[in-house]
């Protein structure tokens, strides 16, 4: 019997969290961007104002994500993280300040 | 004064005619292959080490600084590999070449003013790792026949690329 009720409370437990995912959908979220081959994955993922984007250093060199507009300026070692949060909407250019071919944009929304 | 295109053109003859000399009909094999791009990143090393002991210019250090960092870290990961692969690093005459080529600037270097010294050692750079590129994509990566040496040579390239731009926009800040 106790069996049973597992089963029955499992579902229950697993549409519990999808709702609260979806509940949260809207709030701040933590973005990850994969630094490699002297590159920064350039997977567009869709950003807003609240959210941090976490650059994750997966080379053996020390990597930079500047921004043009001077708004963060993320030092990364090799393998490491580095964190910047987006306060304002817009397109923000940056770059790595060692390796000036390494660009790319972040594209935030309200 | 020094000429960076003429050292540039010198380097490139050595790289291609180091090979002939060897054997006109011989491609460079994998250990002659890992030792040419092991001296090259060592021979920038020591040029960026000359930098740091005579440039006062703060974005010449830095730049310096950069070059034995990111090439300490791919010349480690290729000793790591030769050991993997139990290859040994064999010299040939395009290493020697290239040894001889950093010597001389070495010299003609050592022999500048604080002043001068930034401007020729940035120029240098830039020729150096032109000729450099050049050898990795026409001669070194293509005849690459371990896959794990072919990759890391890969990116050395996208590195010295990197590197080459940054030299170029160093020198346009110094002249
Ligand atoms: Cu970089």
């Amino acid at each position: 019997m106790t069996l049973v009720i597992h089963r029955l409370l499992l579902p229950a437990a697993m549409v519990f969290v999808v709702a609260l995912g979806e509940a949260s959908a809207g709030e701040a979220e933590v973005r990850t961007i994969v630094v490699k081959e002297l590159a920064f994955s350039s997977a567009s993922i869709e950003l807003h104002v609240g959210d941090t984007v976490e650059w994750v250093n997966q080379d053996i060199f020390v990597h930079s994500a500047t921004a043009d507009n001077g708004s963060f300026d993320v030092e990364l070692a090799p393998g490491a993280h580095g964190r910047a949060a987006l306060k304002t909407p817009g397109v923000i250019a940056y770059h790595c300040r060692y390796h000036p071919g390494m660009k790319a944009e972040l594209h935030v929304s309200e | 004064m020094l000429k960076p295109l003429a050292f540039s053109v010198a380097i490139l003859a050595a790289l291609t005619a180091g090979m002939a000399l060897a054997d006109p009909a011989a491609k460079p094999t994998d250990p002659q292959i890992a030792h040419i791009a092991y001296t090259a990143g060592q021979l920038d090393i020591e040029a960026a080490k000359q930098a740091l002991d005579k440039s006062k210019n703060t974005d010449v250090r830095a730049f310096a600084e950069e070059m034995v960092r990111d090439h300490t870290a791919v010349n480690n990961q290729a000793l790591a590999l030769v050991k993997k692969l139990n290859v040994t690093p064999e010299d040939n005459p395009t290493s020697q070449a290239l040894t001889k080529q950093a010597e001389a600037t070495h010299q003609k270097l050592a022999g500048l003013s604080a002043q001068t010294f930034d401007k020729a050692y940035v120029d240098n750079e830039v020729a150096f790792h032109k000729a450099v590129n050049g050898a990795l994509s026409t001669t070194l990566i293509p005849n690459a026949q371990n896959a794990e040496l072919k990759s890391l040579l890969q990116t050395g390239l996208k590195l010295f690329q990197e590197h080459q731009q940054h030299a170029e926009h160093l020198a346009q800040q110094l002249s």
